[in-house]
């Protein structure tokens, strides 16, 4: 075969690729520019350092491309012996040193000024959890978490997939535009990694730690990412979403926010009716217990226990242990629903050394006994309790 | 096996040749028989983490769920690469090394002949252990070859078996290490000064003191995740004291050098084959051995180039992206004196030389994106997406697989006296080349779209191009099934091979017949 | 053990073997450094 080939046939299925993927809408094929001036720049220093690298590219396979052509043996090509230029070498060490240099410049100008968060007008604080993230507002005292809303079925191929599928969810962020929103990021179990490319950037959300990081949003509108660093089962479903609002929506966003806080505390004193709870529950059930414990109550064998009474469970004697001590684990080795008091503790404070969290620092009260009461009486549980707010705050 | 059976025809014979039957592969210290059992071993675990990406592409080949749970993924994940790293592109390279060095030097075996059967029969137990993980109560590692914690610490039982299959590795990879120093050092043949050894020599001599630096590290860093499990300490838990990001750290001085280790070697082989099929003088031959010392030393200043995320300081950050920046400097000294190599030669493209100028294109174009990586703001879009994957890839496997290949078929006549069938070796290429761009060219697009790496299942604007990657995946792992056949076939027989076997090869190992005899250079040969 | 490999002058098997010594102590050693320096 032709030794064009190698060359030409690389550049035609290149080509191909390219072409075929305009035709036939391939999604993108590069980097966007943004809607941060920060996003701005990264997106040229990545065309910059790109076209060089096509430029680089070019002379070096043009000329093995040349010399595949024209110094083949069988046109007759005699081996010339020359086998070293110590002026060449020299040349070919400087000049692409020379063009590192103009691209590290304005590189270095860009990263000072991403790391640079002083002066800003909001700060928002983002916790990594296994498997969503949380927003915390300490100006207005907003919180909440933010869990991926695809529907399990579109997951499992049972129901078609919408246009946001794995990139929607129940609570997203919400952010004025204009204005420099300065970002804490930390993990409260694994590393994570905080991503919405049209801001321009990514930070590790690492327990431990907090890192700074800053964006000054130029357009309304949504823009999505995702978590960057793997941390588990959940890492493909723990998406971000950022609503960016005029400066007069995103006021009245706050003020709604603070209103549903107080309706949400005063829910906490009031009592709740069972059907209230089960229905609470199951809600908070789906969105925080099953990706674990699973929709049916069953868990994963040798994993995750089961919270149906019945169901066998087998594991290591470090995750047995603290199920048995509580009354959840009888000798056969089944589940039991054990004592209220203890199913709530473990609810508030997690089993440690297990991947079992503590909860009572991520869902308030009512949510707590709403799914307490939910798992007491679901997956053929017929303990027939019901737990209030006011239960779950004595038992704090 | 007919491989090296022929007697040698020394002077003072009292030897017999090879042992017979299975325990000649059990007790061998004979370098040709250690470096046929590297790269039998090396193949069968290219095919065995080779599955592992074909399930990988297989459940990537449409968004949603269809093959298996995200736990399940992310264990095939981690496993592919240690398989691929650990068990093939390693095992591989010193396997050619133990054929080739002492041959290229004039020595009549390594400097250390019993350590040499150790190293290799660590990696069957080695493997075996960490590949039973998967069969354990909650599953394989799944935390990334990487294995950061805290994730890192939520693996169930498998946890120790992965760490002592990990140290088990890197001591072989070590003492094999040791051995090629000594070898090199203390063995060539009076002539054979260090500017006269072959590139491939040179590369791994260097890579062997890669190998001895930080391979300890590796272990250190793996130690310390299991005493943070096991034994209440808190190297890396914040809450105890200690800091996650310092295995980061820890991991990188060692990581950054690894992928090192897994292309001079190659850089090395792709030296030999290029002069050969040109019918020239490799171009530069001090600065190709002066560039490969630099990459070496400068490999050791950017490890945190794998964690610009972490939220480093400003001044480390910027540190970091001008020394990564400049190790592109003498790697692409060395392109260029390839090139200039080729310049005004008289070239043919055997199947050898078709892999080495593959190597020289592609290896460029994993370096072009490993440059765009090196820019510290722009790798914040780029870090933990398919770009990363597409980078290492390249350099990886159109990278170091191929010259493992190149090398292959370059050297396949003088171990088993016969010529592959050249035409079959040509189909195995073009096949493998056409494919894995259209397994891995894509991956570009889908990073800098915005897709994150290790997730199962992925957002809908995503599907198309993944669909071609595995397409493109499956084609390309089928085609490896002929190469298996091909290499298989020339043990068995074909043409008879001549002991210089291609027209511009030169090095000791072209003056002995093919195949090699079982002990060559008894007496040390002549170097001018 | 196979014995049909080539015998070696015996100053180049001590020097084998010294050298081959020294290197391992340099992988034993940046073992233990690397933990050593992460210790408080």
């Amino acid at each position: 075969m032709s030794k064009k080939g190698l060359l030409g046939s690389l550049g035609a299925a290149a080509l191909l690729l390219w072409a075929g993927g305009a035709a036939a809408g391939f999604g993108e094929l590069n980097m966007r520019p943004g809607v941060t001036p920060i996003s701005h720049d990264v997106y040229h220093l990545h065309m910059a350092i790109l076209w060089v690298c096509v430029a680089i590219g070019v002379v070096v396979f043009g000329t093995m491309f040349i010399s595949i052509l024209r110094h083949r043996k069988s046109r007759g090509a005699v081996a010339a012996q020359f086998h070293e230029s110590t002026l060449i070498e020299i040349l070919w060490t400087i000049i692409p040193f020379v063009i590192l240099v103009s691209i590290a410049i304005p590189a270095t100008k860009t990263l000072i000024a991403m790391e640079n968060p002083s002066d800003a007008d909001l700060t928002i604080k983002v916790t990594g959890y296994q498997w969503r993230w949380r927003y915390d507002y300490p100006d207005s005292g907003i919180s909440f978490f933010s869990n991926l809303s695809t529907p399990q079925d579109e997951i499992d191929n049972k129901a078609p997939k919408g246009k946001e599928y794995l990139l929607q969810v129940d609570h997203p962020l919400v952010l004025p535009i204009n204005k420099k929103v300065r970002f804490l990021t930390t993990g409260n179990d694994v590393i994570h990694s905080w991503w919405v490319p049209a801001l321009g950037w990514k930070k590790d959300a690492i327990p431990g730690y907090i890192n700074e990081s800053w964006a000054r949003i130029e357009k309304p509108g949504t823009y999505r990412g995702q978590c960057a660093e793997l941390c588990g089962k959940g890492h493909g479903f723990m998406p971000i979403v950022v609503v960016a609002k005029t400066e007069a929506d995103y006021a009245k966003w706050v003020k709604e926010q603070k209103l549903a806080m107080a309706q949400a505390a005063e829910a906490a004193t009031k009592t709740w009716s069972r059907k209230e709870l089960m229905a609470q529950g199951e809600k908070v059930y789906t969105t925080t217990c099953a990706a674990c414990h699973q929709a049916t109550g069953t868990g994963v064998p040798g994993v995750f226990p089961p919270l149906a009474a019945g169901h066998p469970f087998a594991a290591s004697d470090a995750l047995l242990k603290p199920l048995r001590e509580r009354g959840f684990l009888d000798e056969s080795g089944k589940v039991v629903m054990g004592p209220l008091e203890d199913h709530i503790q473990i609810v508030l404070h997690g089993i440690p050394g297990s991947a079992m969290q503590a909860f009572g620092g991520q869902l308030n009260d009512a949510d707590l006994a709403a799914v307490i009461t939910y798992e007491r009486n679901s997956f053929g549980n017929t303990t027939g309790d019901v737990v209030q707010p006011a239960d779950v705050a004595a038992a704090r | 096996m007919s491989i090296a059976t022929t007697a040698t025809t020394a002077p003072h014979d009292e030897h017999h040749g090879p042992a017979r039957g299975l325990m000649r592969w059990v007790t061998t210290t004979n370098h040709k028989d250690i470096g046929t059992l590297y790269l039998c071993f090396a193949l069968a675990m290219f095919f065995v983490g080779g599955i592992m990406a074909m399930l990988i592409r297989a459940e990537l080949f449409e968004p949603g769920l269809q093959l298996m749970q995200p736990t399940f993924f992310n264990e095939m994940t981690t496993m592919h690469a240690l398989v691929m790293i650990f068990g093939a592109v390693m095992p591989a390279f010193v396997g050619l090394a133990n054929w080739q060095i002492p041959m290229m030097i004039g020595a009549p075996d390594m400097a250390l002949p019993r350590l040499n059967n150790w190293s290799f029969w660590i990696l069957p137990f080695a493997a075996a252990m960490l590949l039973s993980t998967l069969f354990m109560q909650g599953g394989g590692p799944a935390g990334g070859w990487t294995m950061y914690p805290p994730l890192m610490l939520q693996t169930g039982e498998a946890f120790p078996f992965v760490i002592f299959a990990v140290h088990l590795l890197g001591i072989s990879s070590v003492m094999g290490a040791i051995n090629i120093v000594v070898t090199i050092f203390n063995m060539r043949a009076p002539g054979m000064s260090m500017m006269k050894m072959p590139l491939f020599v040179w590369t791994w001599l260097i890579t062997a003191f890669l190998l001895i630096a930080v391979m300890p590290v590796l272990a250190g860093a793996v130690t310390m995740l299991l005493t943070d499990k096991f034994f209440d300490t808190s190297f890396f838990n914040a809450a105890g004291g200690g800091d996650p990001v310092m295995f980061q750290h820890i991991f990188w001085f060692f990581g950054h050098p690894e992928v090192y280790i897994l292309i001079l070697p190659a850089f090395g082989i792709v030296s030999q084959i290029i002069p050969t099929f040109a019918r020239k003088p490799l171009f530069g031959y001090s600065s190709m051995v002066y560039a490969t010392a630099s990459i070496a030393f400068l490999s050791f200043i950017v490890w945190a180039h794998h964690m610009f995320t972490v939220g480093m300081p400003l001044t480390a950050e910027l540190f970091f992206m001008y020394a990564t920046m400049l190790i592109a400097v003498p790697t692409g000294v060395k392109v260029f004196n390839w090139v200039a190599t080729m310049w005004r030669g008289s070239l043919t493209f055997e199947t050898p030389m078709l892999f080495a100028v593959a190597f020289v294109v592609l290896f460029t174009i994993g370096g072009f994106s490993g440059l765009m990586l090196a820019i510290t703001p722009a790798d914040f879009q780029y870090h933990d997406t398919y770009f990363v994957v597409a980078h290492f890839h390249y350099v990886l496997v159109t990278g170091a697989v191929f010259a493992i290949m190149g090398a292959t078929y370059y050297w396949l006549p003088k171990w088993t006296g016969h010529m592959y069938n050249e035409k079959l070796g040509k189909w195995h290429f073009w096949l493998s080349v056409v494919f894995v761009n259209v397994l891995f060219f894509p991956q570009h697009f889908l990073g800098l779209a915005g897709m994150p790496r290790r997730i199962p299942d992925y957002a809908v604007q995503f599907a198309d191009w993944n669909m071609i990657s595995t397409l493109g995946g499956f084609a390309f792992g089928a085609s490896q099934l002929l190469f298996l056949y091909i290499v298989v076939q020339s043990i068995r027989g074909g043409a008879k091979a001549t002991g210089r076997v291609w027209e511009g090869a030169r090095g000791l190992e072209w003056t002995v017949p093919s195949p090699a005899p079982y002990h060559t250079f008894r007496e040390a040969p002549e170097v001018h | 053990m196979e014995t049909t490999r080539p015998s070696l002058d015996p100053r180049v098997r001590r020097a084998n073997q010294r050298l081959a010594l020294l290197l391992g102590a340099v992988a034993v050693g940046l073992f233990v450094l690397f933990i050593v320096l992460n210790l408080k």
